[in-house]
């Protein structure tokens, strides 16, 4: 339960950020009138920020006033935030000390546990994957045991969150798992050792019944190149009929690691051209010799949170006629940024440049006044959106009924 | 928390994600900053100029130069020519009252800002109502006293807080109280409705429950989840809400509105709503808190002894004219404090320096309409024994905030404490 709430208040907090980042952008400031003595004059003037300046005058105000204590920082930094959010562009936004850690923490993903991803199940807690080479996989764990017990202690019933935390602990330290299996009529005691996990960004399996193979990519870091590789060598060597790759919820990355990653497709082949201000353009390519011979048909899963590098490997694929799209259409982030650090640990995310698909094809996101889509992204070639009537468990067909829907595309059950 | 709970919450995110209520919302945002982890490539840092003099830049954020090197970067990397830097001024005042995450410290751009003094004066457009926010501020209980603002939700509404006198709103039926839970058939983020959901979510993880309650409960928490997630799909803004009410003098607007467990839909048309400053009516004389208004309501006075006023449908005002208008009642002299939760500045006096010599008795309909200057002026008047209250204050109302404009016409509100009268 306390995990939902979190994540109600994990939402709650990103809701706050889109209150007022919706607000920010709204921005409606006359273009012809120059605030006084704000940023230097509006020529080509070196750019000073005076103290008399209105970010400062506000800052002086709200500090002087305020019916609360305040911290002068956070306002700085809030007020630079405003201040960047201003151009209109959601993509281009200053990250505060705070937030530009936790998403370092969160692309790390280490953490101390067993390794393996729960979803709640009447009985405890269902493993939806177990991770590659983690202490639940070396101790037998599989996708699909239902956790029953911990340290010999009953959790049937309990919030995933409230097994979660008893499975967790220190580095080094045992657990004993109880779990229950189908065909198996005993449940099983499971011990392992507590370690370091890093969650991979990409996880495969051969789906049950159809044997279509399965490969979920959750974001494009580095090491998924390698991860992406091995999956599809393990994979082919099952001889898939088919092959699923999931980009849903995948925010993007590195344009770098989607072009690799098509490298197993495409030969030197265009992935992007990239317009910088100024009219300049580079052309990103992918790697030569590494294109895989007699791979399966190929689909892609999307919905409105693939963005960026989804967008681009799924589009690339598609355009050269080597995957259909599955699913919703994506969500239509057509530029690319560069992140500066900052010596306080703060950064600056700013568009450089937008980007195009090789047909030329600008897939940028439209909206209406109330933030709401209207176009842009990739459109799916079997659009067909996740089924929200029942609990759907990502990566089961039995519950997923995109992915379902994939399969049935790559055995060519269903026409794209 | 823990970087380990974070982490595990950083694991679990996928299979959350599918049971996240507000999908729609919470993954946009992802799908923003998460870019923001990840893009970045060789051939971009070595293409942006900018990328050095990040690395370079000063280390502190209360360093002045620090906003001029963000402003420079910008100026270098941006996909886009900056030509407006006006503007780049504005949205960190509308960051940094944002971030004070108060419903009554509000951002007005130019536009709204001169709708907010117009309806100080008694000009209404839109359908002539005056709105408000609260902010449900909801603590995250798993951090344990850890809770900083980013982590705690807080969740907005809507509410009518004033509806003017022979508006369409008024012959439409609308009162103040109502929470705007809909305009042009589109939702507004409301916190009763997502409290609700998660209530429904709560109830299915009850380990009190049968297994048959469970299911019971799980069934109804589904539905409410996919209502919610096709509502956040159609869904509104509470700023554009409140503009889409209170802007424009054309067309018409549909409304809807829950009155405790009533909703009513309307559609409303829009128009001008023009009210004098200064009005005798059968209830008592009605006054807007303008400073034009102070002249006017001392000559509607005269010598009448007691007098009526009625201070209901009044929610906005300009705080500066308060001192002249209680001058015009009780005269010179100290009506109360201001508390804040400065450590600094914990109260400060609420002083008249002149007004008349003679208190002028006074019956001041009120109820929860009254609010802002019009809610402290009725409460300093009876706190020095010169007002008699018919009605009930909205103690909430009692909020002091200074009006800012800048100098390309947008503006803001700040909250700088509560009123307490004086006590006899």
């Amino acid at each position: 339960m306390k995990r939902l709430l979190t994540l109600a208040l994990a939402a709650g907090a990103f809701f706050l950020v889109g209150f007022t980042m919706r607000d920010l952008q709204a921005a409606r400031m006359p273009s012809t009138q120059a605030l006084g003595n704000l940023l230097g004059k509006p020529s080509a003037e070196p750019l000073t920020l005076s103290a008399s300046g209105l970010f400062g005058e506000a800052l002086a105000d709200i500090e002087r006033n305020y019916a609360k204590p305040v911290d002068v920082s956070e306002l700085r930094y809030a007020g630079i935030g405003g201040m960047v959010a201003s151009l209109g562009d959601p993509h281009t936004m200053f990250l505060e000390p705070q937030m530009a850690q936790e998403f370092a923490l969160e692309t790390m993903g280490n953490f101390v546990g067993v390794g393996a991803r729960l979803t709640s199940d009447p009985m405890g807690a269902k493993a939806v994957s177990v991770f590659e080479d983690g202490p639940a996989m070396r101790a037998g764990l599989k996708p699909g045991d239902v956790i029953t017990g911990v340290d010999g202690k009953s959790v049937v019933g309990w919030p995933t969150d409230d097994i979660v935390k008893l499975i967790r602990g220190e580095e080094g330290t045992s657990v004993v798992l109880t779990v229950l299996r189908t065909k198996l009529a005993e449940s099983l005691d499971l011990s392992m050792i507590r370690r370091p996990i890093v969650v991979p960004s990409v996880e495969s399996k051969v789906l049950e019944g159809s044997g279509v193979g399965y490969i979920a990519v959750t974001s494009f870091s580095e090491p998924t190149i390698d991860q992406f590789s091995k999956a599809l060598d393990k994979l082919t060597a099952a001889s898939v009929k088919g092959l699923v790759i999931d980009l849903r919820g995948n925010p993007g990355g590195l344009l770098n690691t989607a072009s690799e990653m098509l490298s197993h497709f495409l030969d030197g082949q265009t992935v992007v051209t990239m317009r910088m201000r100024e009219g300049s353009e580079q052309v990103e390519k992918t790697p030569r010799g590494r294109v895989r011979p007699n791979l399966p048909p190929v689909a892609v899963l999307l919905d409105e949170n693939s963005a960026s590098a989804s967008e681009i490997f799924a589009g690339v694929l598609r355009e050269a006629n080597l995957a259909a799209l599955v699913g919703d259409h994506s969500y239509g982030k057509a530029s690319v940024q560069n992140v500066l650090p900052l010596r306080d640990k703060s950064s600056l995310k700013i568009t450089i440049a937008k980007y195009y698909l090789p047909s030329g094809a600008d897939i940028s996101r439209k909206v209406d006044a109330d933030g709401q889509y209207i176009s842009g992204g990739l459109k799916p070639d079997v659009e067909v959106k996740l089924n929200l009537d029942q609990a759907p468990v990502i990566g089961d067909p039995n519950s997923d009924n995109q992915l379902a829907e994939a399969v049935k595309v790559v055995l060519g059950q269903a026409k794209a | 928390m823990s970087d380990t709970q974070k982490s595990i919450q950083a694991a679990l995110a996928v299979v959350i994600a599918a049971s996240a209520f507000l999908v729609g919302l919470n993954m946009r945002d992802k799908a923003d900053l998460g870019g923001a982890k990840l893009v970045s490539n060789d051939q971009t840092v070595a293409l942006a100029a900018g990328g050095n003099t990040g690395r370079g830049a000063v280390a502190h954020v209360e360093d002045r130069q620090y906003v001029s090197a963000i402003v420079e970067m910008l100026d270098r990397a941006y996909v886009e020519p900056i030509e407006d830097r006006s503007k780049l001024g504005s949205g960190a005042v509308r960051g940094m009252i944002a971030r004070l995450a108060d419903a009554e410290s509000l951002f007005y751009d130019a536009e709204a800002f001169k709708r907010l003094e117009a309806a100080r004066a008694g000009r209404f457009e839109g359908i002539g109502v005056v709105t408000r926010f609260d902010l449900t501020k909801v603590a995250d209980d798993e951090t344990e006293g850890e809770a900083t603002k980013r982590e705690a939700a807080m969740l907005p509404r809507v509410l009518i807080a004033s509806v003017a006198p022979d508006s369409p709103a008024e012959a439409a039926g609308l009162k103040a109280g109502d929470v705007v839970t809909g305009v042009d058939g589109k939702w507004v983020v409301n916190a009763d409705d997502i409290l609700a959901l998660r209530k429904l979510q709560q109830e299915t993880e009850d380990p009190a429950k049968t297994a048959a309650q469970k299911a019971e409960a799980d069934k109804r928490f589904i539905a409410a989840r996919k209502s919610m997630v096709e509502r956040m799909r159609n869904s509104m803004m509470p700023m554009r809400a409140q503009e889409l009410l209170t802007a424009g003098t054309e067309g018409s607007v549909k409304v809807a509105v829950r009155r405790g467990r009533q909703v009513i839909e309307s559609t409303i048309a829009k128009r001008a709503t023009l009210l004098p400053l200064v009005a005798e009516g059968p209830t008592g004389i009605r006054f807007f808190f303008a400073p034009e208004a102070v002249a006017d309501l001392e000559a509607a006075l005269g010598e009448k002894s007691p007098v009526r006023l009625d201070l209901t449908q009044n929610a906005t005002g300009d705080e500066s004219t308060l001192t002249a208008f209680l001058g015009l009642f009780g005269g010179a002299g100290d009506y109360g404090v201001i508390r804040s939760e400065r450590p600094d500045a914990p109260a400060r006096p609420l002083t008249v320096s002149k007004g008349r010599q003679e208190a002028v008795p006074v019956v001041i309909k009120v109820d929860a309409s009254t609010r802002g200057p019009a809610a402290i002026f009725a409460k300093a008047l009876e706190g020095k024994g010169i007002a008699r209250l018919e009605g009930k204050l909205d103690e909430a109302a009692l909020v002091v905030a200074k009006t800012v404009r800048l100098a390309d016409g947008s503006g803001y509100t700040l909250n700088t404490g509560r009123f307490e009268g004086a006590t006899r």
